[in-house]
Order: structure tokens, then sequence, then C-alpha cells
């Protein structure tokens, strides 16, 4: 039995939230229209990076996702507990000052097709609110752990 | 790696209700899957037609809800700027935002979290705001006994929100029970 998937899902929630740990050879169709913003997300995306993705079948993880993007690492600690930053830290900067040149008068998008959409509502708050936090403390997982 | 917990960093707080938000047998069926070797598709049809979706609803009435919106903004910035509800803010035009980064990074890691998550995660093509940047490495994680790791990660710690109105109220008022992440077994598990 191949284990080509092994250890590389993640489930969210119990739900059909799925995460999957892009290989080389994956890729994204768009059988609608040119898509190639979304399938930039694999090509673009090192080994490593995760897409985000629910299917409509959840117990077979097949069928057309209803809900899809990328996990994308942009900074990490090396062994020596320095900050590094990744390439895909340049992607998130891009999407943050990316132009609404888009946007229809007075900030509405009337009449755009799914993938100007997709486009607008991926540009982001230059702004991020952080509370941080400490690891939780072991003391819940029991009631959580399969039997 | 442990890291040294940051001294002004907030305690965790689990909801105390878990056991009614999670099945107790609630593990995936991992063997399922592993039944294919070939690369993945993803399609994106459904996904860009809700992002149209979405289009119409901000085109026809008013962007209160994307990642830039405009919506009540003034309050969001007395919010912001005053400190309400205990977060930080930070601007990438500013030397603290990378500075932030190393915060989130520098607060402790569980010892059991799967090397496959660690670091700062942006959700790249992420249409539904104001969630952007996020750490799983602070999630309450263990191993199963198939190699798989269970974790439970709070939205409210190390989850970043837009500065928006709606940004605020999501990360002031996001649901209390952590979200549970269950990667599949690798294989050399201990079963």
């Amino acid at each position: 039995m191949s284990l080509y998937h092994v250890g590389k899902w993640v489930n969210i929630a119990g739900s059909q939230q799925w995460a999957y740990l892009l290989q080389p050879g994956d890729r994204v169709t768009n059988a609608q229209e040119s898509d190639a913003t979304l399938a930039s997300w694999v090509e673009e995306s090192k080994a490593g990076d995760w897409m985000r993705y629910s299917y409509d079948d959840q117990a077979q993880l097949k069928g057309a996702g209803g809900y899809m993007y990328a996990w994308e690492k942009i900074a990490f600690l090396d062994d020596e507990g320095k900050l590094k930053l990744t390439p895909a830290y340049q992607s998130f900067l891009v999407d943050v000052e990316r132009a609404k040149a888009r946007r229809a008068p007075c900030g509405t998008g009337c009449c755009w097709s799914g993938m100007q959409a997709t486009e607008a509502l991926t540009e982001l708050s230059e702004v991020q609110g952080w509370q941080i936090a400490p690891p939780a403390p072991i003391a819940t997982m029991e009631r959580t752990m399969p039997p | 790696m442990l890291t040294p917990v940051a001294a002004t960093a907030r305690r965790w707080a689990p909801n105390a209700n878990l056991a009614s938000t999670f099945p107790p047998n609630g593990s995936i069926p991992w063997e399922r899957f592993a039944t294919s070797d070939k690369p993945l598709v993803f399609n994106s049809t459904s996904y860009t037609a809700r992002a149209g979706t979405y289009s119409f609803l901000w085109g026809c009435g008013y962007d209160c809800y994307s990642h830039r919106t405009q919506c009540c903004y003034p309050v969001a910035q007395c919010l912001i700027r005053s400190g309400a509800g205990g977060a930080e803010w930070a601007s990438v035009k500013e030397a603290g935002f990378e500075a932030m980064f190393e915060k989130v990074l520098k607060t402790g890691a569980s010892p059991d979290t799967p090397p496959s998550l660690l670091g700062l995660w942006y959700m790249r093509g992420n249409i539904a705001p104001p969630e952007t940047l996020f750490a799983l490495h602070d999630a309450e994680w263990v191993k199963t006994a198939e190699g798989g790791y269970i974790g439970l990660k709070h939205q409210s710690y190390n989850w970043s929100a837009d500065a928006t109105c709606w940004g605020w109220v999501w990360w002031r008022f996001r649901p209390a029970a952590p979200f549970r992440f269950e990667v599949s077994p690798d294989g050399n598990g201990s079963e």
C-alpha cells in the first residue's frame, strides 16, 4: 500500500476542514476560467507549505473544494533561536501593498467575476493585531484523545 | 527545542467544556486515505464561485467585511490605538512588525509540536477575514500511538486579526473553545 498521504494531512475541528502538505506535481485547476493566481499557490509554494482545502465529500476527500487557500511559512527560528524570514514573506508583503485598481467606485465591487473578487478580497490589512501567549498546559487533552 | 516563555505573555486559558465540543472517539480513520501515490489536483471552481458571491454582497451593499474594509474605520482606529481588549497591533510599515514575529515564535513551543507545523504561517488567499497570520507551536500537542498528532489551539492567541472593526470584534468575541487539529500518522508509530 502506498503511503503517499501518510503524515501529510491535517484535519481541523473534526469537520470538513482539511490541510494537505504540498508535494511536487500537485496543482490547482479551475474548469470555469483562467486561474493563474490560484495555480501559483502551488507553483510558488515550497515543500513544506500546506493547502487548506474543503471537499464536498469529506468522508472520501473527493469532489470540488468549497473553500481553499494556502498556508505559507513566512518566518521561523533557526537552530540558534534567530528569526529567519522566508521568500513567502515577500508574497505576504505583495498582498499588503497590492493596488486596489479593480475596485469599483464608492468602494464597491459590483460586477466582479469570482476571480476578480478573489484577488480583491485577498488584499490584506497592513496592520495586524496579536495577543501573545505561551503554549497551553497539558491538562485537557485526555478528554479529546481517541480511546 | 523549548524556548524561554515571554515574561509578558498571557497564560493560555482552555475552555472547561471541551468534552461537549469534541467527540471522545473523534480520531480520523486515516487508513482510508493512504491509497494513492498520484499528485493531487485541487479544483478551485467552487472557491471562485464563493468569492463571486462575496463580490455580489460587497458590490451591492457596502464593504463591511473584507480584510481592508473601511466600515466604522474611526471606531476601529480608536479601539486599536487605545489597546482595548489587550491586543498588540503592528504595521508592516513599522520596524516592530517583524519583531512581533519573534515575540510569537519565542513564546515557547509544545515539545510534541509536529515538525511540519513549526513556524509562522500566512493564510495566502484566505478570502474570509480577519484571520491572516498564525502559529501552531503553542497548541496543546500530543502524539498518538500511530505516530500522528492531536493538538488544541485557541485562536485568541498567536493568531493575528486585521485592524478593522470586524477584525477587532472577531478577535475580541471569537469562540472560547479551541480548535482541534489532528495530523495524520507518519507510518512510524509505536503500534
